[in-house]
């Protein structure tokens, strides 16, 4: 709805108004400023300017010293540390004692750690088992057995072993006489079995 | 007369003159490296045992150095490396984290005798030591060392882009530290 020229004064007369009171300063700032707020920022402002670092600039002083006289002696200390280093041969118990002396408490239980499971491992690997063939639910028999095959040596199994191959094959042989035997001749074994 | 580094490498590689070319090398860039420790370490006696070890360490490894990078930026990286592993060690030691240990250094600032620095460069510091251990380095790297960031970015094996917005956040955080104290 567009503004009729009613509407039209009625504005412009309340211009007017605000108008008047702006010039006779009557519209009032509710913010408010410390007592000499302006008077000091400018100063404050370049305090702060002052005390930064000046970033842009790329050598800066150096605010640390070293004592006197200590580039000049550096090298030398440093050239006597690596040959002590390389005539420094340590032993194993210094080396142990080396790493726990060390900071970091960590390394040194780490490596005791490592000892502890060598040495247990070595102990149960290459322990000796006794075992007791004296048991009450095993036949006598089975146990003297026992007690004998405990006492035999390897060479003694083998010798025994060889000889019972030969015999075996001795056995073999004979029989496969006995089989020819009867094949050449043509002797049926049905015929020996209902005779015997 | 300041012997180029391939003429200190070539007479490293000869046994000969082996000990006399890593004197050469250490009068060369014994300040260069100890300030640069001592910037992140704080204390002498600590940044004397760093750079020892540090020139240890080179006279161990130079045998092997393969010229892949400078030699200066090969030194600032271990002399790196060395710094960060000796403040993590005193952490470990004194069982703290390491911002309490920078902590103590900033305090022990302000009567250390071999810090002779006005109360701003005194601010300045204690600024620096508030900052996380990279952004410091890249800091002491870029504003103290005066070095550029394509050299910083080879030793520290980062690229430029992070360490401009590194740097970047290390002036924003010093900043604020020097207005709000």
């Amino acid at each position: 709805m567009q503004p009729d020229d009613e509407d039209l004064k009625k504005i412009a007369s309340m211009l007017v108004e605000i108008k008047d009171d702006l010039s006779s300063g009557k519209a009032e700032n509710p913010f408010a400023v410390p007592v000499g707020y302006f008077d000091s920022l400018n100063a404050e402002v370049m305090k702060k300017i002052e005390s930064l670092p000046d970033f842009e600039s790329v050598s800066s002083e150096n605010p640390f010293q070293v004592p006197a006289g200590y580039f000049e002696s550096l090298p030398t200390i440093i050239q006597q540390r690596i040959v002590e280093n390389k005539s420094k041969k340590i032993s194993i118990g210094e080396w142990i004692a080396e790493v726990f002396s060390q900071p970091a408490p960590k390394y040194a239980l780490a490596f005791a750690s490592i000892i502890l499971v060598i040495v247990f491992s070595t102990k149960y690997f290459t322990r000796t088992v006794k075992v007791d063939y004296v048991d009450q639910q095993i036949p006598d028999s089975e146990q003297l057995d026992a007690f004998y095959l405990q006492q035999v040596d390897e060479s003694t199994l083998a010798e025994v072993y060889s000889e019972e191959f030969t015999a075996t094959t001795t056995t073999d042989s004979q029989n496969q006489g006995i089989e020819n035997y009867l094949l050449d001749n043509d002797i049926d074994i049905n015929s020996i079995t209902e005779q015997l | 007369m300041e012997h180029t580094d391939q003429e200190l490498l070539e007479k490293f590689r000869d046994e000969s003159t082996r000990s006399y070319a890593f004197n050469l090398l250490m009068r060369k860039y014994q300040q260069r490296l100890y300030w640069h420790i001592r910037r992140i370490v704080v204390d002498h006696d600590d940044a004397n045992d760093v750079v020892q070890n540090v020139f240890i360490k080179v006279w161990k490894a130079l045998e092997k150095f393969r010229e892949d990078s400078q030699l200066y930026t090969w030194l600032y990286r271990i002399a790196t490396n060395e710094s960060i592993t000796f403040l993590n060690s005193k952490k470990k030691r004194l069982f703290v984290p390491l911002v309490d240990v920078e902590h103590e250094l900033s305090n022990n600032l302000s009567g250390d005798p071999n810090f002779t620095g006005d109360k701003i460069m005194l601010k300045l510091q204690q600024a620096v030591l508030k900052l996380p251990p990279q952004q410091r380095i890249i800091f002491n790297m870029k504003y103290f060392d005066g070095l550029k960031y394509d050299e910083i970015a080879v030793i520290l094996k980062l690229t430029t882009g992070a360490l401009k917005a590194s740097y970047h956040h290390a002036v924003k955080k010093i900043e604020k530290y020097f207005t709000s104290n």
